[in-house]
């Protein structure tokens, strides 16, 4: 009897949660007023819809996405018939995983696509599917020629200036330093990520230049770890004392090459030099430990969004900052022990206004 | 005949016991014919230095291959724990002794969390632990939101960048760590029951064997391992590296195996593990030092390797005739003996 008590209320409880789910859903769906007052936010706010596909999030891009993030809530709240919304995805350095990212972000039907390629030509595959699907694309990376499949394109920097930054520190240098020949070791990024290999081969280009003047005495890739760049310049220090500058493709290789250095008591005999102003980087530029640090300041890259809305919207064509559909703000920053006090209230501010009025 | 016996019985012993080691001594040999700095004392002891870590958790990973089982989340162990010891140390004013400890518990949870789950949810290992190191490195994303963690205090610093005399610290911790592995493998009750766990796990059960328990100790074995790793690694690197580890599993399983702990399991060789691990850290340091270039280097890497490994199955096959030839050796023997006897 017991049994049947219970198992008769069981029944009863779940035919309960049955009938009042039921009647919650169709509650939602159906009551008076709820239909109004989704029509009256979709009315009262324009949705934009960012999608940013990276190459691949590290700890430059993420502080890029922060920036990103404060430039969009300080734009919703600006402009509140507005309301633009950020997804990023990380294809960690894989064409294949990018190309699925875009499969997955065009799913989402986003306004725009903000796209860094893993691969110039292998990951024009993910372009195409948003041109079939009419998303417009702009490519974060771009290269010259710029394939067609992009709307636009978007630079804070180019690869090219970054390169230059460090061959600037290099060529004033030697001019300061008539007698110094530099036996250089280049690490360079990872094999897969095609458009910065230019940040380290835009060295040897000028060792061909002055022959005389620098020697590259080892290359190879530090796959952005800071273990591996830390045994890479350990063994080129045993394997070549003459190399006395040590010049890595990021600042975290650049931490492992500055280690090295320290293991081998070799400081104020060997230089180092990064890319990407983090911290740590700008730190070590101030103890003297790195002598040049290279990149472009964080929150310009928040400029991204300006242009996302603007290509969103449609209204980037002739609007102030483009060049047809380019939008390429050049600004790159060579830090070393000469401004980098001045350099590291920029470096870590969040967002930066943007340089014209926004076109929308 | 006698001195034929002999002569077979010792070189029997030589390739059972320390094809590693012979290999290492090859590939030392013509490192050292091919660049004047390979053998000396700063290139030793920077290899000493750098090989470290991976020592250590092929350490751990033995006693996971030898059970046959397996443990994919070695990387994510590595970093999680050095972003947590980072994390505490510079965040939370922690004491670096105790930030330690933290560490190395930590590591010991991860590997106790694998496995718990491999034993309750009777997943297989290779799934289980490939999840698991997923999740540990996203543990450790979220705990850095991507940015490394630098600024650790000296005295932490000078776990991996210091110096005794000439000799780097690291070969001060990992040298014990040998010892206490090899004693642990070799004449400990859990070693045996490791070793027969992976060579007949049914076997090892009606034996009365608590198998969970076993595993249990394996799994624990392997993160204490990597959480000591971490502690070396961190130190080396001034930093806690969110990447920190990521390339470890590969050099790993191919130190241990070139060692002589079979991929399948039923036995732990941690001299050999240790000469595996010379052997990895000198193909990596004996390329650099010659200057060969990186696409290559990723070339020579894999065909060394596959060279220690066939080395390994046709000293096998030798073994396996030179044990015909003992047998037939020591028959003849016999008869030479007996017909003296009779003669």
């Amino acid at each position: 009897m017991a049994t049947a008590t219970k198992r008769g209320v069981a029944r009863l409880l779940t035919a309960a949660m049955v009938v009042a789910s039921g009647v919650s859903m169709l509650a939602t769906t159906f009551a008076p007023g709820t239909a109004q007052a989704a029509a009256k936010v979709a009315t009262a706010k324009q949705s934009i819809s960012i999608a940013q596909i990276f190459d691949t999030i590290d700890s430059s891009r993420q502080a890029e996405i922060t920036t990103e993030n404060s430039v969009i809530a300080q734009f919703n709240a600006t402009h509140p018939q507005y309301n633009v919304t950020l997804t990023t995805y990380n294809p960690q350095l894989d064409v294949q995983t990018q190309i699925s990212d875009m499969e997955t972000a065009l799913l989402k039907k986003p306004s725009v696509i903000l796209f860094v390629p893993v691969n110039t030509t292998g990951s024009l595959a993910a372009v195409k599917l948003a041109k079939k699907a009419g998303v417009p694309v702009i490519n974060q990376d771009p290269t010259t020629p710029e394939s067609s499949l992009y709307t636009a394109s978007f630079q804070v920097a180019d690869e090219q200036l970054y390169a230059q930054g460090t061959v600037n520190y290099i060529k004033a240098y030697l001019a300061a330093h008539p007698s110094v020949v530099l036996h250089m070791g280049l690490i360079f990024g990872a094999p897969t990520n095609q458009p910065t290999l230019v940040r380290e081969s835009a060295i040897q280009a000028l060792a061909k230049e002055m022959p005389g003047r620098i020697k590259i005495e080892a290359t190879a890739f530090g796959n952005w770890l800071t273990a591996t760049a830390q045994s890479l310049s350990q063994d080129w220090l045993e394997a070549h004392p003459d190399i006395n500058f040590i010049s890595c493709a990021n600042d975290i290789m650049a931490t492992g090459a500055a280690n090295a250095v320290k293991l081998a008591k070799m400081e104020g005999k060997v230089q180092v030099s990064g890319y990407d102003l983090t911290p740590a980087g700008l730190q070590r530029v101030q103890a003297g430990t790195e002598a040049v640090d290279v990149g472009a300041v964080n929150a310009e890259y928040g400029w991204v969004i300006d242009a996302a809305i603007e290509v969103a919207l449609g209204t980037y064509k002739g609007a102030p900052g483009w060049t047809g559909n380019a939008f390429n703000n050049k600004e790159v920053y060579e830090v070393t022990k000469a401004n980098v006090n001045k350099m590291v209230g920029l470096a870590n501010a969040l967002t930066i206004p943007f340089a014209w009025p926004l076109s929308l | 005949m006698i001195g034929e016996l002999m002569r077979i019985q010792f070189l029997r012993r030589l390739l059972v016991t320390n094809k590693a080691i012979l290999f290492a001594i090859c590939l030392g040999a013509t490192f050292t014919f091919l660049s004047p700095v390979f053998l000396t004392e700063t290139n030793i002891f920077d290899e000493l230095q750098q090989v470290s870590v991976m020592l250590i958790v092929a350490l751990g990973f033995t006693f996971v291959l030898g059970a046959a089982e397996i443990d994919l989340s070695i990387g994510g162990i590595v970093g999680l724990v050095g972003v947590i010891m980072g994390k505490l140390m510079v965040g939370g004013g922690v004491p670096v002794w105790l930030a330690v400890i933290i560490g190395l518990l930590c590591g010991a949870g991860c590997g106790a969390f694998n496995a718990t789950i491999i034993s309750q949810i009777q997943i297989p290992p290779f799934v289980v632990t490939l999840a698991t190191g997923s999740l540990f490195t996203g543990l450790l994303y979220i705990l850095t939101n991507l940015i490394p963690v630098s600024n650790l205090p000296n005295s932490f610093d000078d776990i991996g960048m210091g110096y005794v005399g000439p000799i780097p610290v690291p070969v001060f911790i990992v040298i014990p760590l040998i010892l206490v592995a090899y004693v642990g493998a070799k004449k400990s009750v859990f070693g045996r029951y490791v070793v027969g766990l992976g060579a007949s796990p049914q076997v090892v059960h009606a034996a009365g064997v608590n198998v969970k328990r076993v595993r249990l100790g394996v799994y624990v074995v392997s993160g204490l391992a990597c959480a000591a790793a971490s502690v070396v690694l961190t130190a080396l690197s001034a930093s806690a590296q969110v990447s920190a580890g990521s390339d470890l599993l590969l050099d790993v399983i191919a130190a241990v195996v070139i060692g002589g702990t079979p991929l399948f399991g039923g036995k732990m060789d941690i001299v050999g593990t240790v000469f595996g691990c010379l052997i990895i850290e000198m193909i990596n340091n004996g390329l650099n030092l010659l200057g060969v270039s990186s696409n290559y280097q990723i070339i020579s890497e894999g065909l060394v390797i596959l060279l220690a490994l066939t080395m390994d199955v046709q000293s096998t096959k030798f073994l396996a005739n030179l044990g015909k030839r003992q047998v037939r050796a020591s028959r003849l023997a016999e008869k030479a003996e007996m017909s003296q006897r009779a003669g």
